[in-house]
């Protein structure tokens, strides 16, 4: 059964996201070697040698800094049978997301993300609203192509086309459109049925935010150094880290491919 | 960054970057205890050690129950067991050996070197 990884880069004025996929690339291949994919609307910024499929789409009109809209098709795009979905500002620097890969569940979706710290991140974080469901991430989440999941990605789309009627229902009051509510409350609706086929991700996303900058790259990890908390140096060596702040990762992008070539 | 890294370091205090290490060791050690077989998502801890040997040694087929609530069948216990005793010595010899080296550290850049 072929098994491989899934990114998605679309660039925008504000971000160069295929830089970005480029340095995920990296880590992936060297912690995970496994294959890896890239969904694209462009790809003159990608390192053709880094993919194993470069799939482009239709470039979109759409110019909001995010096209998370976009981030659809997950399951007919995917070239594997058993596939990793990530964010390409998530990166791996160890190889337990191989453990995944020939899973008994058709899903294994991510539930908890944590900051650098290692404290809970906020409260809006990890709820979708105040009272409603608790966050299902987007960033890294595995499926296996099969009834379960393709019905699971038939019903994120249903939920993404009608994303303000079931905002309002679920009471989210963010007007930013977020993946992680669209999974979220798919999900919701999904186990509501009694499918028991979405396994729960053990390793928390750890996350950090914008305010965090990275400090140094090494092959182990990443040292982040965060200016508002007192200047505090966090030193995440051996685990993955979903970096929010794109530019510092673009600062480093000479340090990242240096480390890993 | 127009600061230089040991600028920064010397600025951040010796006892957050040791709490900070250690607190970094005790994720690492649990994420490290997961392992997989025959497609079940399971953890090396002690509880996982002391039910599957204690099963083991009534010679009665091994059925358990993984860390994502699917139902495995152990058919192969001894190679099960290995994996386990595997991911569990690996995982914490690491812990170990990290937990003596941040205990030596008497200098804030060994945190981030």
């Amino acid at each position: 059964m072929s098994q491989g990884v899934l990114l998605y880069a679309f660039n925008n004025e504000k971000v160069n996201y295929e830089k970005i996929a480029n340095l995920c690339a990296l880590c992936l291949t060297r912690h995970l070697a496994k294959p890896v994919s890239i969904i694209t609307d462009n790809g003159s910024d990608l390192i053709y040698s880094y993919f194993d499929k470069i799939i482009t789409i239709e470039k979109s009109t759409d110019r909001q800094a995010w096209r998370n809209k976009e981030r659809n098709g997950y399951f007919d795009f995917s070239p594997y049978e058993e596939t990793l979905v990530i964010d390409t500002d998530y990166f791996l620097f160890n190889s337990h997301y191989n453990h995944f890969f020939g899973s008994q569940k058709s899903l294994i979706l991510s539930t908890e993300a944590k900051r650098i710290d290692f404290t809970p991140v906020a409260f809006t974080e990890r709820r979708i609203a105040e009272r409603s469901l608790d966050m299902t991430w987007a960033t890294c989440f595995y499926f296996r192509k099969d009834e379960k999941s393709k019905a699971f990605f038939d019903l994120v789309d249903i939920v993404r086309e009608n994303y303000r009627f079931y905002c309002m229902n679920y009471g989210i009051k963010n007007s930013v459109y977020r993946n992680d509510y669209v999974f979220s409350i798919a999900r919701h609706i999904y186990n509501g049925n009694g499918l028991e086929c979405i396994g729960v991700n053990p390793y928390a996303l750890y996350t950090a935010y914008p305010e965090s900058e990275i400090l140094s790259v090494s092959d182990k990890g990443l040292t982040f150094l965060n200016r508002i908390k007192n200047s505090s140096v966090y030193n995440l060596q051996g685990l993955s880290a979903h970096v929010l702040n794109k530019v510092t990762i673009l600062e480093h992008y000479e340090e990242f491919t240096h480390v890993f070539k | 960054m127009a600061e230089d890294i040991s600028t920064i370091i010397s600025n951040t205090e010796f006892t957050r970057l040791r709490q900070s290490a250690i607190e970094k060791l005790k994720v690492v050690l649990q994420e490290s205890l997961f392992f997989s077989f025959r497609g079940g998502l399971f953890k090396a801890d002690a509880q996982t050690l002391s039910f599957v040997k204690l099963l083991y040694k009534y010679n009665q087929p091994i059925v358990l129950i993984d860390t994502q609530e699917e139902v495995i069948d152990i058919e192969y216990p001894d190679t099960f067991i290995n994996t386990l005793l595997e991911t569990y010595y690996k995982a914490t010899n690491q812990y170990l050996t990290d937990y003596k080296r941040i205990k030596e550290y008497r200098r804030k850049e060994d945190f981030v070197s």
